[in-house]
């Protein structure tokens, strides 16, 4: 019996070192929040984001171009890509802390809300790496949603539930 | 353990389905209305040549459609806020990512509604169309406490009663359980008692239902093995004594014969003529006990129709001889056959005893008449003699084993008490019912009815 409540208290003592452990859910310093679709029982669709640590580009440009790999290919099975893998980026500028990203045709095929959540997940993934703070998002040079004539930045999305 | 988990069962339902029955009418009505309201403004800002804050404003406060607990939001086809009822902390100009406004520029009317915090949340979301086009969406979040307490309390209430429905069951099922337990207690009481063989055990059972019809069938064959095991005891006891007297003379005879060295031949034979009349009676007497055996022991025995007047014409030719030693005259009146179901041993023994007997009990020169007829599916035997008839005080018991109204006479003629109640005996084998009328110093009539049988040809 002491044996067994000696065992039950060293586990006690273990557990929380063994939860630290883990792998790119954690808040690891350095890691890349990655945004992607989640979808509840429900059939409703919201953006959640998922930790990445294969961000390790030299450059910006590579760090985005990385980061728009991993939104279209997220690591979990439950999550759904944020940006089909058939949208190509054609051009992309990084001027100062502003990114412009011109997509190919294919993302104008995109519905309206395909479009917000696509656009949502770039900027929130790209700002969040920490040098780009405004984005652009462009097809064939055309502005496209959600914000037409202007920057998408951190403070502009809103995620969480409308309350009173 | 199982009615409780019965209760348990019942009660979760209980609990369970009226709320969540309320909660799906609730919903489905505030989704009607939000919809609806929701609808009505999309409705109209389709019609307005450009999305702004000021058109729309114009449009929702025409429409009315907010309230205290209700917030409105117009999105642009980016999601961004074009409109936001409430002033302070708007969102004016914000992308909205909320599942409700995606769904809605996805071109789908969307509702979704949360019970949480002591109210129940409630979104809704309406495209705005135009030509085919989604211009935006129409969004509506609503804060409903009022409906939430209601069910609350809905819920409270179920609970309340639900506790005190428990508690009654339970004491109920207890008071009951016990009450069976003391009953089913009685019941096996008894049971065992019986199986101990003490038959005179009587159940007391109280109350008016199954128990209590079980309890009296208990008692009342209780009373019958009771009165069997006394019978067999008495049967017993008659039987041993009854072969005890002539094994007593046939020993004094015998004795008297060894010991007296001065005997004489004649008395010699006259002793073993006596000797030889008591071996004939126990013989009869063995015989007599045979037959009621096997009477008794005929449950097994297949039944099947014997013609009786085959067997009365059989009977009077058998004793015809006594019936000329007695001078008396046997008439036998049986046109055509009689066929009754049963063994035809058994029909002899009833005949033959009921004739022995009109015969030995009748006076020199009287008459024996046995007659049989049919009527209402039934044959019926009559056995009628002019003999010395039985005394009145005496005649229910003539069908007892051993029983004699003359016991000189009846010694004298070899009988051995148990003829009458061989008969009966038989005849209740064969479903028949038998009954007697006697005048004391004229005559007795025996009348035997059997339900007629089938002839077999």
């Amino acid at each position: 019996m002491k044996k067994l409540f000696a065992f039950a208290l060293a586990l006690l003592c273990i557990l929380p070192l063994l939860a630290s452990c883990g792998g790119s859910e954690q808040n690891v310093r350095g890691s890349n929040k990655i945004y992607y679709i989640k979808e509840d029982k429900h059939g409703r669709r919201s953006l959640a984001f998922e930790y990445s640590d294969e961000i390790n580009g030299a450059t910006p440009e590579a760090r985005v171009g990385q980061i728009i790999s991993a939104i279209k290919q997220p690591r979990t099975a439950k999550a759904l890509p944020a940006l089909p893998q058939v949208i190509e980026v054609k051009d992309l500028k990084i001027r100062g802390s502003t990114l412009e990203i011109d997509y190919g045709a294919t993302y104008g095929f995109l519905g309206k809300a395909e479009q917000v959540l696509a656009a949502a997940a770039v900027a929130l993934s790209v700002i969040d790496d920490g040098d780009i703070e405004y984005v652009v998002i462009k097809s064939g040079g055309e502005a496209q949603p959600p914000v037409y004539d202007g920057y998408l930045f951190n403070e502009k999305f809103v995620l969480d539930e409308l309350m009173y | 353990m199982v009615f409780a988990a019965i209760l348990l069962t019942v009660l979760l339902v209980i609990n369970i389905y009226p709320q969540q029955a309320v909660k799906r009418q609730m919903t489905e009505t505030a989704r009607k209305d939000m919809i609806k309201d929701a609808a009505t403004l999309a409705s109209a800002l389709s019609n307005i040549p450009e999305l702004n804050g000021s058109n729309i404003g114009s449009a929702v406060s025409v429409l009315n459609i907010l309230s205290e607990n209700r917030r409105v939001l117009v999105v642009s086809d980016g999601a961004v806020v074009l409109f936001d009822s409430v002033r302070s902390q708007s969102l004016l100009g914000n992308v909205v990512l909320y599942s409700e406004i995606l769904g809605a520029l996805s071109g789908n009317d969307c509702f979704y509604s949360r019970f949480e915090g002591g109210a129940i949340n409630k979104w809704a979301a309406v495209p705005v169309t135009r030509g085919g086009i989604t211009l935006g969406a129409v969004y509506i979040y609503e804060n409903d406490e009022a409906g939430a307490s209601l069910l609350a309390d809905l819920s409270s209430n179920i609970r309340i009663v639900s506790a005190i429905v428990a508690v009654a069951a339970m004491i109920a099922v207890l008071l009951f359980t016990h009450d069976m337990g003391k009953r089913l207690s009685k019941l096996l009481t008894g049971v065992k008692e019986a199986g101990a063989g003490n038959f005179k055990y009587r159940i007391d059972m109280p109350g008016d239902d199954e128990l209590k019809m079980i309890a009296e069938e208990f008692n009342s064959l209780s009373g019958q093995i009771q009165s069997n095991e006394k019978a067999r005891q008495q049967f017993i006891s008659d039987s041993s004594h009854e072969l005890k007297t002539p094994l007593a003379a046939i020993k004094l005879l015998s004795d008297s014969i060894v010991n007296n060295d001065n005997i004489s031949r004649e008395e010699i034979k006259e002793f073993l003529g006596d000797i030889s009349g008591e071996i004939v009676r126990l013989t009869r007497i063995s015989e007599s006990l045979i037959s009621i055996n096997q009477a008794l022991a005929s449950d097994d025995v297949a039944l099947y129709p014997c013609d009786l007047s085959e067997t009365a014409r059989k009977v009077k030719e058998l004793l015809k001889v006594t019936a000329q030693a007695a001078e008396v005259t046997v008439n036998v009146d049986a046109d055509g056959a009689f066929f009754v179901s049963g063994t035809s041993d058994g029909f002899y023994h009833i005949i033959f005893n009921l004739t022995e007997n009109a015969i030995k009990y009748n006076k020199k020169g009287g008459t024996v008449d046995l007659s049989l007829s049919r009527g209402g599916g039934k044959v019926t035997m009559r056995v009628s003699d002019t003999g010395i008839g039985i005394p009145e005080h005496e005649q229910e018991h003539v069908f007892e084993r051993f029983f004699r109204v003359d016991k000189m006479r009846s010694r004298a003629t070899g009988g051995t008490g148990l003829g009458l109640s061989i008969v009966k005996e038989w005849v209740d084998r064969f479903g028949g019912d038998i009954s007697m009328k006697s005048v004391y110093g004229k005559g007795t009539v025996f009348t035997v009815v059997f339900p007629e049988s089938e002839d077999p040809k």
